[in-house]
């Protein structure tokens, strides 16, 4: 058997084969195909702001509905009301690229805050904020969901906050558990005591060099669940609604033809929402385990 | 096996639980009720004191006073009436609830024995492929969008094996019928491969302390003492965190197979705007997932001798 | 000395290979010794000379890959000797580099070997008392549960009575203050003393032949080191026990056992009776001589005495010698020499004691 040289990171920077080996052969096809998914839908979201389509996804052409891929120009086909599958395929990454990146910011932010806060800050605070994780936790998020569009308007960038606030906790939990670990060492203490301050101690030793894996990858994590919320909600008929596009929407109007076998109008939206979501959930997953590696 | 020394801490352990679930609960029904409150314009939160029997005569706009008085109502039970068909609300969430309540059940139900046929597959070196094959399999599955997989589900096991669980009622139940929706909940939400890959991480964690080596020294049989703190433990407490997010997709499979249950009655009430029973409905989903939680955690208290002494 | 010996372990290698499969760290060279019936051995050493990882191997626990390498353990007991170690060249070693899923599988099969080897060993004729008695002791299970456990496993007693009545008599004999009420405590909840007796007695209560004891007394406090040590020490008596001992404390070894291995690098350098190592004799290994001077008068001489050349082939302890001669220094540093018998029951690894 050939002895596998395995370099060791250093500070430099190394070609892409030394860092495959690195990685391993299982981590890079996964962050490849993650990458390579998040390229294609930003690059996705650019061609549908500038509107170059290749049908107009409002036109109805009723020569062909429910055609498969590959009809007369028709790439992925087209659906029941003969409208062009890939362009509106496309138009729908506007509806949910930009609200996502909003309700992960916002999840990430507020969940750092939350864990130093209840680091640094008198036990009571603690409790306080372990209490109102805990009760956000409690409820489901379609169900809150639901509450917001009831109540107020069926806004996407409403829908995105509250997702984003509902997955605070979970951020605030693992960033909180990360931090007792340090804190155990004495590490946040001697720091302290050293004169650093508070500012540089929270943002550069704590945040930076020991919490990023997680911030990376709940990131990542987040971000495919806002997609797939949006997606459920729009699928339920609460999201954007009809003409415009969203991925939900397309598979809602083709699903009762699925049930008589014009499967191609449901599945391939669905088949993008599979591919999307696993590209997030796989990033989130594989940074995860290869920065943890490295310590 | 008992002993008052040990009971005490137990006793004040779950009294804590039970203080710290119903504050939750109140934080939970505080929320809800001021984000009615805060709707836009007047005339929502107005429109449900109306419909709401004992809010009817209070116009004032003191929102501590109108929701001290909402709460009692709520815990003698009166929710309100329905805006869209009059019928009490408590009524109906009850009979939906059940319903729900039995599917989520059922779902987690059949991830035990699946769960630990997977992880002692894996330990067996003829059956390890098997193990990999399903838990790549199902980790597919659970990232496929759940609406659009249950058609297919739908398509494929009414074309071929001739059996169409659409519209069926739970009064007159089999478990056959129940297989299908069951089953895609509990793969398609994602909760059975995350609760299988959980618990197999923190058996391996456990594989590495020192009593399970002395266990070995001793001679004794290993899956016996890693049982409790391997296996029991972290799925009781991953399950009781998945209840919630069964919930949510609950509300999807109940709409496609036409289940009765409470997900069902959340879509119609948000499609019709119904507040009062959305309300209702949304604070009885908290109940029981705080509920399921409050349950998980005290079984825990139970078991674990150490988490008592926190 | 022509009755068979209890345990006999000849020229026993263990291994490890390292995380990327690439190094191999020899963790134990060729050890061979033999202990008698009622026999009381102690083995000292640094920490990383290998003490631990023999003891393991005595037991089959060894989980790193490859594990042990070669040799062969013999336990005798009623006249029948088994091999410890036999079938284990059925699943052959792969070379360092080889892909690591194909290593790991082979482990796994010798793994599953040995533990059908050991299986009728571990706790029923052999015990082992670990360090730290918390850590040893299942949190979830009370002590007395974990004691019945033994107690059922490797004797003859069925009726729970019976059994929970022994559990109790082993508890009273290790001298646990109310043996009672400790039935039924957890581990967690009891003093550091309290949990090495119960370790003792969870140990004894199959009535083994042979205790192995890793550090019985590191980690306690001074009284409760020289209770212990009275312990094992009437027990010892008691039950006509064979005991190996593990410790850094010489004057544990010196209370305790008669004869003594010395350990370094994984290799033994010195071996024979209490008195002919420990005490103030001529002929020793200068290790042996350092660890008696840093232990008696706490000014140590010597450089760092951990060190190990390993790499070269030669003497493992030639760099932090400071007893070499220039006849010898050659030799020293190239070859590593083999156990010589200076007396009847006294082995010396080292080229002063050699004829070159």
């Amino acid at each position: 058997m050939s002895k596998i040289n395995i370099p060791r990171w250093n500070h430099k920077f190394m070609s892409l084969i030394e860092n495959v080996k690195i990685i391993g052969i299982r981590n890079s096809i996964y962050l490849s195909y993650s990458s390579i998914i998040i390229l294609v839908l930003i690059f996705g979201y650019f061609v549908s702001y500038f509107e170059y389509l290749p049908f107009d996804p409002e036109d109805l052409d009723l020569d062909y509905i429910l055609s498969p891929p590959l009809t007369d120009g028709h790439i992925l086909g087209t659906d029941y009301l003969g409208r062009d599958t890939f362009s509106r395929l496309i138009l729908g990454i506007e509806a949910y690229l930009v609200p996502s990146i909003v309700a992960v910011i916002i999840a990430i932010f507020w969940g750092i805050i939350t864990a130093v806060a209840s680091i640094f800050t008198h036990k009571r605070v603690t409790r306080t904020l372990s209490m109102i994780n805990d009760s956000i936790l409690a409820m489901p998020k379609l169900v809150l969901l639901f509450l917001v569009i009831a109540i107020f308007d069926p806004n996407i960038f409403y829908i995105m906050i509250v997702i984003g606030i509902s997955n605070i906790p979970s951020v605030a939990q693992l960033l909180t558990a990360k931090i007792d670990l340090l804190k155990e060492r004495s590490f946040i203490d001697s720091a302290i005591a050293s004169g650093i301050s508070y500012h540089s101690i929270i943002l550069k030793h704590i945040l930076w060099s020991n919490c990023r894996v997680i911030l990376f990858s709940q990131s990542a994590f987040i971000m495919g669940e806002a997609i797939l919320m949006e997606a459920s909600l729009s699928y339920l008929g609460f999201g954007v609604q009809e003409p415009t596009p969203s991925w939900g929407n397309m598979v809602q109007s083709g699903s009762n033809y699925l049930l008589q076998g014009d499967l191609w109008s449901s599945t391939i939206p669905a088949l993008a929402i599979m591919l999307v979501l696993s590209a997030f959930y796989l990033l989130s997953y594989t940074v995860s385990r290869v920065l943890e590696r490295r310590h | 096996m008992i002993n008052i020394a040990v009971l005490k801490p137990i006793a004040s352990a779950i009294s804590r639980e039970l203080f710290h679930s119903i504050t939750l609960l109140l934080l939970l029904s505080f929320f809800v009720f001021f984000l009615l409150y805060n709707a836009p314009g007047d005339e929502v939160f107005q429109r449900y004191l109306e419909s709401h029997s004992e809010l009817n005569s209070y116009d004032s706009h003191n929102l501590f006073y109108i929701y001290f008085i909402w709460l009692s109502a709520c815990v003698t039970g009166n929710f309100g009436t329905s805006m869209v068909n009059g019928l009490p609300v408590l009524g109906q969430i009850i009979e939906n609830l059940g319903n729900s309540i039995l599917l989520i059940f059922h779902a987690l139900l059949i991830s035990v024995p699946f769960v630990i046929i997977n992880i002692a597959m894996g330990f067996k070196n003829n059956f390890k492929l098997i193990s990999t094959t399903v838990s790549v399999i199902l980790s597919i599955l659970a990232v496929v969008p759940i609406f659009w997989l249950s058609y297919v589900a739908i398509y494929i096991t009414s074309t071929r094996f001739d059996y169409l669980p659409v519209g069926i009622s739970p009064e007159s139940l089999s478990y056959l019928e129940m297989l299908l929706p069951v089953a895609l909940l509990s793969i398609g939400s994602g909760v059975l491969i995350h609760i299988t890959q959980h618990t197999k991480s923190e058996l391996f964690r456990v594989l590495k302390e020192d009593y399970v080596l002395y266990a070995r020294a001793k001679g004794a049989k290993v899956y016996k003492h890693v049982l409790k703190e391997g296996i029991i433990f972290p799925m009781l407490h991953l399950m009781s965190h998945q209840v919630a997010y069964l919930f949510s997709t609950c509300i999807i499979i109940e709409q496609i197979f036409n289940w009765p249950g409470i997900g069902r009655l959340l879509w119609q009430a948000t499609q019709d705007r119904d507040i009062p029973l959305l309300l209702g409905a949304v604070l009885a989903t908290a109940f029981t997932i705080r509920l399921t939680q409050f349950l998980s955690k005290l079984t825990y208290i139970i078991l674990n001798p150490r988490a008592s002494h926190e | 000395m022509n009755e068979v010996p209890l345990l006999k372990v000849s020229n026993l290698s263990v291994n490890f290979y390292n995380s990327e499969n690439i190094d191999v760290v020899s963790a134990l060279s060729d050890i061979s010794f033999s202990l008698a019936q009622k026999q009381c051995l102690g083995i000292i050493g640094e920490s990383g000379s290998g003490k631990s990882v023999t003891l393991l191997s005595l037991l089959g626990l060894m989980n790193t890959a490859p594990g042990i390498t070669s040799g062969t353990i013999e336990f005798s007991r009623d006249d029948t000797t088994i091999n410890l170690l036999e079938n284990l060249d059925n699943y052959p070693l792969h070379d360092i580099g080889s892909i690591s899923s194909i290593v790991q599988r082979q482990f796994n099969r010798r793994k599953e070997q040995l533990n059908k080897n050991f299986q009728a060993i571990r706790g029923k004729q052999i015990s082992i008392i670990f360090q730290n008695p918390k850590l040893a002791f299942n949190p979830y299970y009370s002590i007395g549960h974990q004691i019945c456990e033994m107690i059922q496993l490797h004797t003859d007693i069925n009726s729970e009575e019976k059994v929970k009545a022994k559990a109790l008599s082993w508890l009273e004999r290790v001298g646990m203050d109310d043996p009672e009420a400790r039935f039924y405590n957890n581990p967690y909840g009891l003093s550091g003393g309290l949990c090495q007796r119960a370790m003792i007695a969870m140990a004894l209560a199959s009535e083994p032949s042979l205790l192995i004891a890793d550090e019985p007394t590191t980690g306690l406090d001074t009284i409760l080191q020289r209770n212990i040590l009275n312990l094992l020490h009437d027990l010892q008596q008691e039950l006509s026990l064979s005991m190996i001992i593990v410790s850094h404390d010489l004057k544990v070894i010196q209370t305790l056992c008669k004869d003594v291995l010395v350990y370094h690098s994984g290799m033994i350098i010195e071996k024979g009776t209490t008195k002919q190592v420990l005490a103030s004799s001529e002929n020793k290994h200068p290790y042996t001589r350092q660890l008696i001077q840093c232990e008696l008068n706490s000014v140590c001489l010597a450089g760092d005495i951990l060190i190990q050349n390993v790499d070269n082939g030669g003497c493992p302890y030639y760099y932090s010698c400071d007893e070499i001669t220039s006849r010898i220094s050659k030799t020293c540093a190239q070859s590593n020499p083999s156990l010589h018998n200076i007396d009847d029951d006294h082995a010396i690894r080292c080229w002063k004691y050699h004829d070159i």
